[in-house]
């Protein structure tokens, strides 16, 4: 039986939980009477259970939180929403798609974007400028890191160790399709590297209209922002286009960075899986290349 | 200036007694979306508070247990650190040892699957 994939965040989350859940036992096993008393002295409180109790009395509204967010909620209600949404997403989703891995008609594609429109909140087009892609709705195979500039190996490749377990996937032995994302080493911006970082290769040379202009759908393409959703679990990433392919006899319809595949809990070879990908009209760069989330 | 919990507006007694920078750090290098940073850091949050009561509950008589809550759940700090300082001894010492030991536990917990990850095979 395949072992389910359990991304970095449930893996951590779930230690975690487990964690509290601990330290949360052994308080109230060892100052019972104590908290018990809180309950008699606090206006504050609202639910009756001691573990309730502290929280309650202290909300999640500072502290930590304000350094990522200034949106307070109690976790409770932030999983509880999140779990919600993502499920309503999932469940549109596979109302829309097809049952097999194909094609997807433009009267079906339009809902597909209206629904990533509606829960990503972000400039999602199955067509931008008068092109579109080959397909937006197919199986992502697996590819290596690309070499940001000349030179650039695995060994220079990462710059913290948890970058390391990434390693394994090995650097294509050519440049991607738009040669080097950095001149040299010592000209890399973060934005080179989180393109390299956050690419998908996508079937250009299938696009319509392609091969009657090169050139300009080569520019076209070149670093185009996507949105690339896992419609199985609903994991979404920002990413470029950073390099053409897979051939068309390999049976796969586009293919992601090593931290893309991660990141989406999709594998290459027989385990391999659907993503949607349509492009993101950002003419001013304001999107982040990287994770995102259902709002 | 490093990140940290004494940055916050909103305070808990122990707030400046708190370096949350490693975690946070810890967090930067595993790939998650800021929504899912903001989840783990509340349960960090929490689990802290837990802990911290805990401590301090552990080094109060039952007297001044009852009187040390009763601050608490009306966030008088000022009170709460009148009474531990006449109650007890070396109690910031006992907070920040105690909350320290639980984040390096965390952060054990984060390296260990970002090393797990590192040994795995490629897909495919």
């Amino acid at each position: 039986m395949a072992k389910r994939n359990v991304s970095d965040f449930e893996h951590i989350k779930r230690l975690w939980l487990k964690r509290h859940k601990r330290i949360q036992r052994q308080l109230i096993i060892k100052h019972k009477g104590s908290l018990s008393e809180l309950e008699k002295h606090s206006k504050h409180i609202v639910a009756g259970s001691l573990g309730g109790l502290l929280i309650l009395s202290h909300p999640t509204n500072a502290t930590l939180l304000n350094q990522v967010s200034t949106r307070p909620q109690p976790n409770e209600e932030i999983v509880t929403n999140a779990m919600q949404r993502k499920q309503q997403f999932l469940d549109e989703l596979s109302k829309q798609l097809p049952k097999q891995i194909e094609p997807v008609p433009e009267d079906v594609e339009r809902k597909v974007v209206e629904t990533l429109i509606k829960y990503f909140d972000l400039p999602v087009r199955a067509e931008l400028e008068g092109k579109r892609l080959n397909r937006t709705y197919g199986l992502i195979g697996a590819e290596q890191h690309l070499m940001r500039y000349s030179g650039d190996t695995m060994a220079s490749h990462f710059s913290t160790p948890a970058e390391n377990r990434f390693h394994s996937s090995g650097m294509a032995p050519g440049r991607g399709a738009w040669g080097y994302f950095s001149p040299s080493r010592s000209e890399i911006t973060q934005k080179d590297i989180d393109r390299e970082k956050y690419y998908i290769a996508v079937q250009t040379f299938l696009s319509k209209g392609y091969m009657e202009n090169v050139r300009e759908f080569a520019s076209f393409f070149k670093y185009r922002k996507v949105l690339v959703v896992n419609p199985e679990n609903g994991k979404a990433m920002v990413v470029v286009v950073g390099d053409a392919g897979p051939g068309k006899s390999t049976g796969k319809h586009l293919g992601g960075s090593p931290e893309v595949m991660d990141y989406l809990e999709r594998q290459d070879g027989r385990a391999k899986g659907p993503v949607l990908y349509f492009f993101l009209d950002d003419p001013d760069d304001t999107i982040s290349l990287g994770p995102t989330a259902i709002k | 200036m490093k990140k940290s919990i004494r940055q916050a507006q909103d305070k808990h007694f122990y707030t400046h007694l708190i370096e949350i920078e490693p975690i946070l750090t810890t967090l930067d290098e595993v790939v998650i979306t800021d929504a899912e940073k903001k989840e783990l850091l509340t349960i960090v949050e929490r689990t802290t508070h837990y802990a911290v009561i805990n401590v301090v509950l552990g080094k109060l008589k039952n007297e001044d247990k009852k009187q040390f809550i009763s601050h608490v759940a009306k966030d008088e700090h000022d009170k709460i650190w009148e009474l531990l300082s006449k109650k007890t001894k070396d109690i910031e010492k006992k907070i920040k040892n105690a909350v320290r030991d639980i984040h390096l536990s965390m952060i054990d917990d984060v390296k260990k699957i970002t090393r797990k990850q590192t040994r795995k095979k490629p897909a495919g």
